[in-house]
């Protein structure tokens, strides 16, 4: 294992490899960056020109690509509060709220190192788990998957405001939307209303940019003044923010051990696994329930550097199994097909170099992009002092673009206008948002499994022993959940009676 | 008189019409029709799938065999059950012969009367279809060999991606036509994808499963290499145009369900509405791929295209490619033969269709 290990190393190592990792490095941040697009556009650009390349140059600049996308999507969401991608949606309950405190410079700082390390240290943790992560990743069927999808809404809509059992409601809510398309049993159109355009479902790049983007935009438009409501000279930076990744070193590691096991389950890791780490630092660190979701730095940090380890885990089910952990996943696993390479165990014995080099890319690719990043910092925190009425009009214009680019039909932009108004009411009610996206990711899957479960094995696959476990997690998150908000609403109740 | 320089202008126009108005003409007779030009595969399906797979493998080799040499562009148009491509082709793209489309499915569809579905591929100018026979494996833990099958060590489970796919129809035939007591097996659907189903053969959830050749080469074997699953036990075979079905030379040694069945059960396999049902669900497999013009195309691009893949299937780097990527042969069938075969597997028989829709327990 060592001399592959090195081996790879060495290989990554020459100017050309190198060269075309930072080719990938530079296109996955600019995608990353624009709402809507992400690593699964890039690799679909890519893929034409992996078919006639050595595959030790191609696979760099494919995985230097899809690891850097969830370094650069937090700069939308720090920013605006608009998800770069469905990843980074925990990272703006406490991110954007420091950047209307000016303080997007930390925020940034803090969110890329922890970015970087959790990259690398995610990179660590594959190449030495890969072995235990295998027959894990077997233990879950049918039952376990329905189990944890419920599992993630209810994390979700608890941790995603001060009203937890809103939160959960809106996730059902969009379990619900989720619903709208192709039966799964039989393939009948439901609640389609005759549209092809709804056969397939809503997709949920619209979706999650109507909901978010123009609220937020709109909001901001009609406040009249900019993003940081603070003074420029009032901004905080980036070195501030380093240090706190730093310093929150054990939380570091724990979130990107948490990234990496759990990016690691085909199908449900990717979109959950920011919002399990900001669930655990919330649960873990000191005074975090009255700080979270109102600009705490750890808030920032949890997500980010477990959103950059996932990459590392999803790779696991892909090239062991060959079922890949995401749609880029799938791409990369067309690409290994194409380039001659079978996924299987032969990857950790004959093709161990290349699974090396997988490894080892995904580190360096973390490193340059989280570099690159830190570099434009204080660029990127000084958009936060525009005029909202010059910046607003180029965001409204790349969003309606973006949301477009799903399906490239009128159905998209309309979409996009009906789930904007939705965002837009459930944000003055003060519902929860993010909910809704999760509920819309995981409800195929949750759907097919628990029909699946019954088929299996009727009611009784409620009571196998991990099901069990997960319902008892289910319960005490809510209940926790419930709890908390029924203490805030007791807080408040007092000072209205302490009038003298 | 007029002035020299509107003279001189005068003329330069004239002749710069001329040649303009002469130049097609010529040009077109001494250059062939795709030189200079760019032919756009329309694909029904999103990148990094199988499609996609097959049309980038045509991509990489058939440029060679056109004389002229286009540039080849993709346009991927999924969406509506993939009926959307298909639907774009028939309806609105060019029929100038610039574009052609790079299909999966399509024949199912029409014969299913998929919902989104608005073609008729009866008046599509065929170029060619692909198809290959799927194979049939099970875990070895619940059957070592297709006499197992009739005594398996527990509940064979069967999965599937939704009651009316084409592979939970393809099991379920096998099943009831060999005749394997209902008390063997389990047939459960839901699955998204190949992905969710190899992890359920790997965990055990499942234990049976049938894959197209180059997909069992893509995805399964490993899992017969590691000892999980048996090699393929039989294959669906190739349907004949008169109704004959016959191993697929790539997989020569497999039987087909009807010697399975002779040699099961001692006697030639019944005719009837349960075998029409088979032979459209071999028919539609062997034309799973397809690459067509929109109706009203020329002939002349019809008959290009037609013969670069017949000159591109007997190429050795071709078939060496498509060997390393899909890990068999290609076997192409002419468009004329796909057109011949179309009214067998376009529609179902009618007694053939009630017997799949009370099988599946659905309605087309």
């Amino acid at each position: 294992m060592l001399e592959a290990a090195t081996q790879a190393a060495i290989a990554l190592v020459s100017p050309e490899r190198m060269a075309f990792l930072l080719m990938g490095v530079f296109m996955g941040l600019i995608l990353g960056a624009i709402p809507g697009l992400g690593g699964l556009v890039g690799l679909t650009i890519l893929l034409p020109f992996t078919f006639d390349f050595d595959p030790a140059l191609a696979l760099p600049m494919m995985i230097g690509l899809l690891s850097v996308t969830t370094t650069s999507d937090t700069i939308p969401s720090v920013l605006f509060g608009v998800p770069g991608t469905a990843a980074s949606q925990a990272t703006i309950l406490d991110g954007f709220p420091m950047a209307q405190r000016g303080e997007a410079g930390r925020a940034f700082g803090a969110a890329y190192m922890a970015s970087m390390i959790g990259g690398i240290f995610g990179a660590l943790v594959l190449a030495l788990s890969i072995y235990v992560l295998a027959p894990l990743v077997l233990a879950f069927e049918s039952p376990e998957f329905f189990m944890l999808g419920i599992f993630g809404i209810a994390m979700v809509g608890t941790l995603s405001g001060k009203f937890p059992l809103r939160g959960i409601s809106v996730g059902f809510l969009g379990l619900l939307i989720s619903m709208i398309g192709l039966d799964p049993q039989i393939g009948l159109p439901r609640w389609t209303f005759g549209s092809i355009y709804l056969l397939d479902g809503l997709p949920l790049v619209t979706v999650a940019i109507g909901l978010f983007a123009i609220p937020e935009i709109a909001d901001m438009v009609i406040k009249g003044s900019q993003i940081a409501d603070v003074p420029k000279e009032a901004l905080l930076g980036r070195a501030q923010g380093i240090r706190d990744a730093f310093r929150n070193w054990p939380l570091v590691l724990r979130c990107s051990a948490l990234g990496v096991w759990v990016g690691a389950i085909p199908g449900l890791g990717g979109s959950v696994v920011d919002w399990f780490a900001y669930g655990h630092a919330r649960q873990t660190c000191k005074g975090a329930s009255e700080t979270f979701g109102k600009g705490d730095i750890r808030g920032v940090i949890a997500p980010e550097c477990a959103n950059n380890a996932k990459e590392g885990g999803a790779l696991i089910p892909t090239i062991l199994f060959g079922i890949p952990g995401s749609a880029s996943m799938a791409i990369l696993l067309v690409a290994f097909m194409m380039m001659g390479l079978q996924p299987g165990p032969e990857m950790l014995t004959t093709q161990l170099d290349k699974t090396y080099l997988m490894i080892w890319t995904l580190a360096v690719a973390n490193v340059f992009g989280t570099g690159i990043c830190l570099f434009f910092t204080p660029h990127l925190a000084k958009v936060a002092t525009i005029r909202i009425h010059l910046l607003a009009p180029v965001v409204v214009v790349v969003v309606f673009l973006a949301a477009f680019q799903a399906t490239r039909s009128l159905g998209d932009l309309v979409a996009m206008t009906a789930f904007s108004l939705m965002g837009w009411f459930l944000k003055r009610a003060a519902w929860p948002r993010p909910p809704l996206v999760l509920g819309l990711v995981l409800g195929s899957m949750i759907e097919s499994r628990l029909y699946l479960s019954l088929q299996l094995h009727g009611p009784a696959f409620l009571l196998r022993p991990i099901v069990v476990v997960i319902f008892v997690l289910i319960v005490t998150t809510v209940a926790y959940g419930a709890f908390q908000e029924w203490r805030s609403r007791q807080v408040v109740k007092v000072p209205l009676v302490d009038e003298n | 008189m007029f002035h020299k320089k509107t003279l001189y202008l005068g003329l330069v126009f004239f002749a710069v019409f001329a040649f303009g108005a002469v130049a097609p003409k010529v040009a077109a007779q001494s250059n062939p029709f795709y030189k200079g030009k760019t032919l756009t595969f329309i694909i029904n399906y999103a990148p990094g799938g199988g499609t996609d797979t097959s049309a980038r493998l045509f991509e990489r080799h058939i440029r060679r065999f056109i004389p002229g040499n286009p540039r080849i562009a993709f346009k991927y148009v999924p969406g509506g059950g993939a009926t959307i491509g298909v639907n774009f082709l028939y309806k609105r793209s060019r029929r100038d012969g610039y574009t052609v489309g790079v299909f999966t499915g399509v024949v199912a569809m029409q014969a299913t009367n998929a919902p989104g579905a608005k073609f008729d591929l009866n008046k599509m100018r065929w170029v060619i279809a692909v198809g290959e026979p799927s194979l049939m494996f099970a875990r070895k833990d619940v059957a070592k060999s297709i006499k197992d099958l009739f005594k398996p060590t527990k509940k064979i489970v069967l999965p599937g991606f939704s009651r009316n796919s084409s592979k939970d129809i393809n099991l379920n035939l096998v099943f009831d036509i060999l005749e394997i007591p209902k008390e063997n097996y389990k047939y459960v659907t839901g699955y998204k994808g190949d992905g969710p189903i190899s992890l359920a053969m790997r965990s055990g959830e499942v234990s049976f499963m049938s894959a197209s050749l180059s997909s069992y080469g893509g995805r399964w074997r490993s899992l017969a290499n590691e000892g999980i699953t048996t090699q393929p036990l039989f294959q669906t075979g190739n349907l004949k145009p008169d109704g004959t079905i016959i191993r697929d030379p790539r997989v020569a040694d497999l039987p087909t369900l009807g010697e399975v069945y002779k040699q099961i059960h001692g006697k030639p396999h019944p005719t009837g509405p349960k075998w029409e049902a088979w032979k459209w669900n071999v028919g539609s497999r062997i034309m799973i791929r397809s690459a067509m013009f929109p109706p009203g195309t020329p002939d002349e691009p019809v008959r290009i295209l037609t013969d670069a893949f017949q000159a591109m299937e007997k190429d050795k780097k071709f078939q060496a490619d498509a060997k390393k990527i899909t890990t068999a042969k290609m076997v192409f069938m002419t468009g004329k033969d796909a057109l011949a075969l179309l009214p067998d597997v376009a529609t179902i028989k009618p007694q053939a269709k009630e017997y799949i829709e009370k099988l599946m327990r659905i309605k087309f």
